[in-house]
């Protein structure tokens, strides 16, 4: 990469307040996200891939401690006065969430929702906040704008709603979306249309996104590249055609392994013994190691550094022996088949 | 041919709504809806949300009295209400029920061990120490170890959770178990574990599945056949393979078509539900 990226995170590292203790939930995680360019983070519940957009937009809970370096387009986001926050949080990031429902506020009309940012941060009068409104409406598929935004959150469905959502994170044109399982709680044929929507605004805006899933297949459809995380590290970064078809760490090869299949049933799925970890129980040594059927005594003793395996970053010491392992496999599966 | 234990002929569910200025006085949930399910067969009722599957599920567990049409288990009716506390317990142990949500579907002051002796204790005659061994006998099949039945449900993870809920229902040695979404809220690899854990449950009892889903990749791995549901009505059915394989209906393909997988790219749709091919370019 030649310019500096968009977004560079480097050595993040995050405590939550929990009773009277903090307890880690992201060890000393670094990503960066260049412009336009589209990455997926990738992880099972307890991972920290949401705590990571939340620690970016700087929306952690009170009494979270953060160390590290969150640089967007030169400037240092931890550093940054309220003023400058708020000009980062319309400017510079727009957030999507999982449950439109959740937030959005019942008793305020869509309109009113779509129009806040631009009127209070930046200004523009109501008239052009609406005109700019409907059309943006538009640009999500919602073609009679101007009636939607007379009416209130419960008179549209969940799919339409999302679609307000990203309506209302593009208003202010952001550099970088920070989509948290956008399409999570929406059926799957809106799915894929609220996908085929974001995936058209990042290359007609060009503006970057930072994709949260725990489906590496959906990450796949809209992403260049890929971060898996578990327990509050990432454990695997890239290209995501790559991914999905010959993943590196052991997590990634078990977790597609894992999923049903479309193209017929298994005998037995190949489910992986115990439950994600998080980060805070997690002492030393690879955090995936209990549940690893490659697991060896060095993995338990020793941390495990993210190194550069082919193209991608991996963190396992055993990544190029596992995967030709993995390799030899499929390729006599294939001679035999 | 196997005996077949549930049985639903033209079922019908009409809910009434409101008086209002505007739109339709009633909604028609689920509409001539027939299916049979064999001793041991394992049937998908595929659907997204508004397509009639959870007003099928409460009408078969007895929690929602159809409009019209027929419920017969085993041969007997059981379209109407129980009359009985008897009758109703009865039909309690013929079907169980496992939610999808096991963080709301627990009682959170009651251990797992307490909870599912509570059902032994419902429909079985039997002492405490017969109890107690059933009791460790269904942890056993569930894969949950003493500390956990001795657990609250906060102390135990959604999976957990998930197989105390599957223990529960077993307990009462149903014929049919209906699972409504019951591994969608969970991560990928703890479904897995519980996808297998059915299949094991229903190769060793011979017991029948309902699985409600909008999963297709759950749905081909513990199911032998399908019906899908859109708005209230079934629009295509078959073994499980075909319906998936070489849908007919346009509404199952565009199912098909919308589960991300690899090469696949989302599209957007014209209002005639159509994929267009806007994304080429």
């Amino acid at each position: 990469m030649t310019a500096s990226p968009l977004l560079d995170v480097s050595d993040l590292h995050v405590e939550l307040r929990i009773g009277g203790g903090l307890h880690p939930v992201i060890h000393k995680l670094s990503l960066q996200i260049g412009a336009g360019e589209a990455l997926g983070l990738v992880g099972e519940s307890g991972s920290g891939k949401s705590m990571t957009s939340r620690a970016i937009a700087r929306l952690l809970p009170p009494g979270a401690a953060v160390t590290g370096q969150i640089t967007f387009d030169g400037q240092p986001v931890l550093e940054m006065s309220p003023p400058e926050l708020r000009r980062y949080r319309t400017r510079g990031i727009g957030l999507i969430f999982q449950d439109p429902r959740a937030h959005t506020n019942p008793v305020h009309r869509i309109g009113d929702f779509l129009t806040e940012t631009l009127r209070t941060t930046m200004g523009v009068s109501r008239d052009e906040a609406t005109r700019r409104a409907v059309s943006t409406l538009a640009d999500v598929g919602i073609q009679d704008g101007a009636r939607r935004l007379r009416q209130y959150p419960h008179e549209l469905s969940g799919g339409m709603l999302q679609r307000v959502m990203i309506g209302a994170a593009l208003l202010a044109e952001p550099k970088l979306l920070l989509a948290d399982e956008p399409t999570t709680a929406l059926d799957v044929t809106t799915q894929a249309e609220v996908m085929a929507i974001l995936d058209e605004l990042r290359r007609e805006r060009g503006v970057a996104v930072l994709f949260i899933t725990h489906d590496l297949e959906l990450a796949a459809s809209v992403c260049d590249r890929t971060c898996v995380m578990y327990a509050g590290e990432i454990v695997e970064q890239q290209a995501s055609s790559v991914l999905n078809a010959s993943p590196l760490h052991p997590y990634t090869t078990a977790l597609l392994a894992a999923r049903p299949r479309l193209d017929g049933p298994v005998r037995q799925l190949a489910a992986i013994p115990g439950r994600p970890r998080s980060a805070f129980e997690v002492s030393e040594g690879c955090a995936f190691a209990d549940r690893c059927a490659y697991a060896e005594q060095e993995c338990i003793a020793t941390d495990q550094v993210l190194r550069p395996v082919e193209a991608g970053l991996v963190r396992c010491r055993r990544a190029e022996e596992v995967h030709a392992e993995l390799r030899a496999i499929s390729m006599e599966a294939g001679s035999v088949g | 041919m196997a005996e077949v234990v549930l049985e639903a002929e033209n079922l019908r569910k009409v809910f009434r709504l409101r008086a209002r200025s505007q739109g339709p006085d009633e909604i028609v949930a689920v509409d001539d809806l027939s299916f049979s399910l064999a001793e041991g067969e394992s049937l998908a009722v595929v659907g997204e949300s508004g397509s009639g599957k959870t007003t099928l599920a409460r009408m078969l567990v007895g929690l929602e009295r159809p409009t019209s049409g027929r419920i017969t288990f085993a041969g007997h009716d059981r379209s109407s209400p129980a009359r009985t506390a008897s009758e109703r317990r009865r039909r309690g142990r013929e079907t169980q029920m496992v939610f999808q949500d096991p963080y709301s579907s627990l009682d959170p002051r009651q251990t797992p061990a307490s909870s599912i002796e509570e059902v032994l204790h419902l429909h079985f005659r039997s002492d405490r120490a017969t109890r107690a061994a059933r009791v460790a006998e269904l942890a056993e099949q569930v894969g949950l170890d003493g500390r956990q039945l001795n657990a609250l449900p906060r102390r135990l993870s959604g999976g957990q959770r998930q197989r105390v809920a599957v223990a529960r229902a077993l307990a009462a040695e149903p014929r049919v178990l209906l699972l409504d979404e019951a591994v969608a809220s969970l991560d990928v690899s703890i479904q897995a574990q519980i996808l297998n854990l059915l299949a094991d449950i229903r190769a060793a009892t011979g017991i029948s599945y309902v699985v409600i889903s909008h999963d297709l990749g759950v749905v081909r791995q513990i199911t032998d056949a399908a019906i899908v549901m859109q708005r209230g009505v079934v629009v295509e059915r078959g073994p499980t393979a075909d319906v998936l394989h070489h849908p007919h209906h346009p509404y199952t393909q565009l199912l098909r078509s919308s589960v991300p997988a690899p090469g696949w790219k989302p599209a957007r749709r014209d209002r005639s539900g159509q994929p267009s091919d806007a994304g080429a370019s």
